[in-house]
C-alpha cells in the first residue's frame, strides 16, 4: 500500500471521527489504523469548524459526515445547536433510513442553550441518507437528512 | 479569554478579527446565508452560519448567536457597531451566559442609550446641553408648550434613537403637531420605545465627538476629537482629526466634558461623546455612543493607539496602561467613506458585483474594507464598501494624500461615493472650513451632482 493512500485513509478517518479502521485491498494487503488516546466525543467537547481556503466554496456541507450529492431534497437545520436523533439517550432515533415522513414529522432534536427544539421535516418523502453524526453541533442550513 | 465570537459582519468584523489575531485569540465568525463568501468568514478561524439573509433572521437573532457561542465554546463576544452593539438586553444576556461582552456594561448601555437620561446626566455634571425639554414629553400639548418656550425650529427626537435616526424637525406650531404624532409612531416601530424629547435646533452646527477609553477600575483617558461635520442626512461621509476649528482651550474643555460624563455613567471600554459646536464656538452635549464606531480608525491613526485591542484588554480585566499625557496628536487624519451609493442618483444604493476592485496604498494610506474583486455586495445590509484613511502633517497635506489615494482606488461594477469625495476636496468652503452639518444636504438640494471641478475616474 502506498504511503499516499495510507495518508488519505488517515485524513478520511479524522474527518469522519473514526477511531479504528481495518482495510484490505484487492491485492490482499491489509492495514489497520487506530487512533490512540482519543476520548469519546461528547456534546461538551470543543468542535472546531475549519473552513475551506478558497473563497466561494459552499460552507453548508461543513458538518456533513457523509458528503452527499448536491441533488435531491434535504432537511436542513433551522437553528444553531447540537443535533440529537432521539429525544433522550435511552430512546430510539426518531427516524431512520427508509422511514416515510410527512411535513409535520419530528425528525430530530436540536439543543440550543439547554432548550430541546423539535425539528419538523417540512417536506414529505422517504429518508435516504442521514448526514450528520449524533450529538454533533450544527449551524443554520446544515443538511441533516436527504429525502427522496 | 481564549476565543472571541464576532457578532457582526463586513469591515468591522474583519477589523475585530485582526485585533484578536494581534492578541493571539481564536476567532469565530457568524454569517447569514447571504454572507457565506464574505471576507470576515474567510479570515476567522471558525465560522457558523446563523440564519437567512435578513438581519432580523441572522445578525439580530440572539438565540442563534448565543448557540453559535455555545457550540464553538467561545468565551467572549465582540458586537462591533450597529446590530446588537447597543442593545443592553443582549449585553445582559451575554453576561448571564458567562460570555465576556467586549464593550461597556449593560447598565451603562441602558443609561446612555436612553438619550433623555444621558442628557440629564450631562446636565447634572455641569456639561452644557442643547436647550431642550426636561425629560420626555408626555403628550402633544406639553410638547407645544415646550416648543414655544425653546423657540422654533425644534427637533423632536426619539429617546431610543441615536446615530442620526429617529429625528424630526418642526418649524411652526402646526408642523409640530403633525410631526409629533408621526415621531411617536416611528419611535414605537423603529426603537420599541415611543418616548420623545425636544431639542432646540442649533443652526449651522459642527459635529465634534471625543473618543474615550475607560477600564473596569475607574481609569479614563480621552483620545481627542473627531470632526464629522460632512454628513448627508445625518450619516457621516468624511471624518477628520484634529478638528480644524478648535483651539487648544476648546479641545481641552471638550476632552474634560467627555471624561466627566463617562465617569458619571461608570462607563468602561471604548466610547464616543458627541457634541455640537455652534457658530460662537459654544459646545453642547448631544449623545454618547456606547460602542466602537465606524470612524474609530481616524483616532487610531491620529494617536497610534489600537482601540479595538484596548477594548479587548479592558474586557479581559486589564488596567488601562496609557496615561493621558502619553496621548498625542500626530499630524492630521482624514477618513473618506466609500459607500455603494450613486451621487448622481441622490445617493441611491448601488449593490452589485465588484468586477474590478483595486485598492490604493503607499505611504500614509490605510484602507479598511471587506470587499475584493468579484465580491457580490449583498443588498440586505449597509452600503459601506471601504474606509480610506489618510494622514498628512497638516490638513492640506492630508487632503493631498486623500486625492492621490482616491484616484488610485479603481472600482468597477457599482457606483460609489468616490466622485463626491473628489469634489469635496476641491470645494472652496470645505477647504476654508466654512461649513456645517447641513452643507452637503444644501449642495444636494441645489442640484449639485458632484461631478464638476475634478477629473473623472
Amino acid at each position: 500500500m502506498e504511503f499516499e493512500q495510507i495518508k488519505e485513509l488517515m485524513e478520511a478517518m479524522e474527518k469522519m471521527g473514526m477511531r479504528r479502521l481495518r482495510i484490505k485491498n484487492k491485492s490482499g494487503d491489509e492495514i489497520e489504523l487506530e487512533k490512540e488516546n482519543e476520548p469519546r466525543p461528547s456534546p461538551q467537547d470543543a468542535v472546531s469548524y475549519p473552513h475551506y481556503e478558497s473563497v466561494g466554496c459552499s460552507l453548508t456541507s461543513l458538518n456533513s459526515v457523509t458528503p452527499s450529492s448536491g441533488e435531491g431534497k434535504f432537511i436542513t437545520a433551522p437553528l444553531v445547536g447540537t443535533l440529537y436523533y432521539a429525544i433522550s439517550p435511552d430512546d430510539l432515533p426518531l427516524v431512520k433510513i427508509g422511514d416515510v415522513i410527512n411535513e409535520n414529522s419530528v425528525v430530530c432534536i436540536i439543543e440550543a442553550m439547554k432548550v430541546m427544539n423539535e425539528v419538523r421535516a417540512g417536506v414529505s418523502g422517504t429518508v435516504v441518507e442521514v448526514l450528520v453524526q449524533n450529538a454533533h453541533p450544527v449551524e443554520f442550513g446544515t443538511k441533516l437528512f436527504k429525502i427522496a | 479569554m481564549k476565543k472571541v465570537l464576532i457578532a457582526n459582519r463586513g469591515e468591522i468584523a474583519v477589523r475585530v478579527i485582526r485585533a484578536c489575531r494581534d492578541l493571539g485569540l481564536e476567532t469565530v465568525a457568524i454569517y447569514s446565508q447571504a454572507d457565506h463568501e464574505s471576507l470576515h468568514v474567510l479570515n476567522a478561524d471558525e465560522a457558523i452560519c446563523i440564519g437567512e439573509a435578513p438581519s432580523q433572521k441572522s445578525y439580530l437573532k440572539i438565540a442563534n448567536i448565543l448557540s453559535a457561542c455555545e457550540i464553538t465554546h467561545a468565551d467572549a463576544l465582540h458586537p462591533g457597531y450597529g446590530f446588537l452593539a447597543e442593545n443592553s438586553k443582549f449585553a445582559a444576556i451575554c453576561k448571564s451566559c458567562g460570555l465576556n461582552f467586549i464593550g461597556p456594561s449593560d447598565e451603562s448601555i441602558a443609561l446612555l442609550g436612553d438619550k433623555a437620561r444621558a442628557r440629564d446626566l450631562a446636565q447634572k455634571n455641569k456639561i452644557p446641553v442643547i436647550p431642550g425639554s426636561n425629560g420626555i414629553i408626555q403628550n402633544v400639548q406639553e410638547g407645544v408648550k415646550e416648543a414655544k418656550r425653546l423657540g422654533f425650529p425644534i427637533f423632536i427626537k426619539a429617546v431610543g434613537g441615536g446615530g442620526g435616526k429617529g429625528i424630526r424637525i418642526a418649524h411652526t406650531h402646526e408642523e409640530f403637531i403633525r410631526q409629533f404624532s408621526a415621531a411617536r409612531i416611528e419611535a414605537e416601530t423603529s426603537f420599541n420605545n415611543p418616548d420623545l424629547y425636544l431639542e432646540k435646533m442649533i443652526l449651522t452646527p459642527r459635529h465634534i465627538e471625543v473618543q474615550i477609553l475607560g477600564d473596569k477600575y475607574g481609569n479614563y483617558i480621552h483620545l481627542f476629537e473627531r470632526d464629522c461635520t460632512i454628513q448627508r442626512r445625518r450619516q457621516k461621509l468624511i471624518e477628520e482629526a484634529p478638528s480644524p476649528v478648535l483651539n487648544d482651550s476648546l479641545r481641552r474643555k471638550l476632552g474634560e466634558a467627555a471624561l466627566a460624563i463617562a465617569k458619571a455613567a461608570g462607563y468602561y471600554s471604548a466610547g464616543t461623546v458627541e457634541f455640537l459646536l455652534d457658530k460662537e464656538s459654544n459646545f453642547y452635549f448631544m449623545e454618547v455612543n456606547t460602542r466602537i464606531q465606524v470612524e474609530h480608525t481616524v483616532t487610531e491613526e491620529l494617536t497610534g493607539i489600537d482601540l479595538v485591542v484596548e477594548q479587548i484588554k479592558i474586557a479581559r480585566g486589564e488596567k488601562l496602561n496609557i496615561r493621558q499625557k502619553e496621548v498625542a496628536i500626530k499630524g492630521h487624519i482624514i477618513q473618506f467613506r466609500v459607500n455603494a451609493e450613486d451621487p448622481l442618483r441622490g445617493f441611491a444604493p448601488s449593490p452589485g458585483i465588484l468586477n474590478y476592485y483595486a485598492l490604493p496604498g503607499g505611504p500614509h494610506v490605510r484602507v479598511d474594507t471587506a470587499c475584493y474583486t468579484k465580491y457580490k455586495i449583498p443588498p440586505h445590509y449597509d452600503s459601506l464598501v471601504a474606509k480610506v484613511i489618510v494622514r498628512g502633517k497638516d490638513r492640506k497635506g492630508a487632503l493631498a494624500v486623500g486625492m492621490r489615494a482616491l484616484k488610485e482606488f479603481h472600482i468597477e461594477g457599482i457606483s460609489t461615493t468616490i466622485p463626491f469625495h473628489l469634489y469635496m476636496m476641491q470645494d472652496p468652503r470645505f477647504l476654508k472650513n466654512d461649513y456645517s452639518v447641513t452643507y452637503v444636504d444644501q449642495l444636494i438640494e441645489e442640484g449639485n451632482t458632484f461631478l464638476d471641478n475634478h477629473d473623472s475616474g
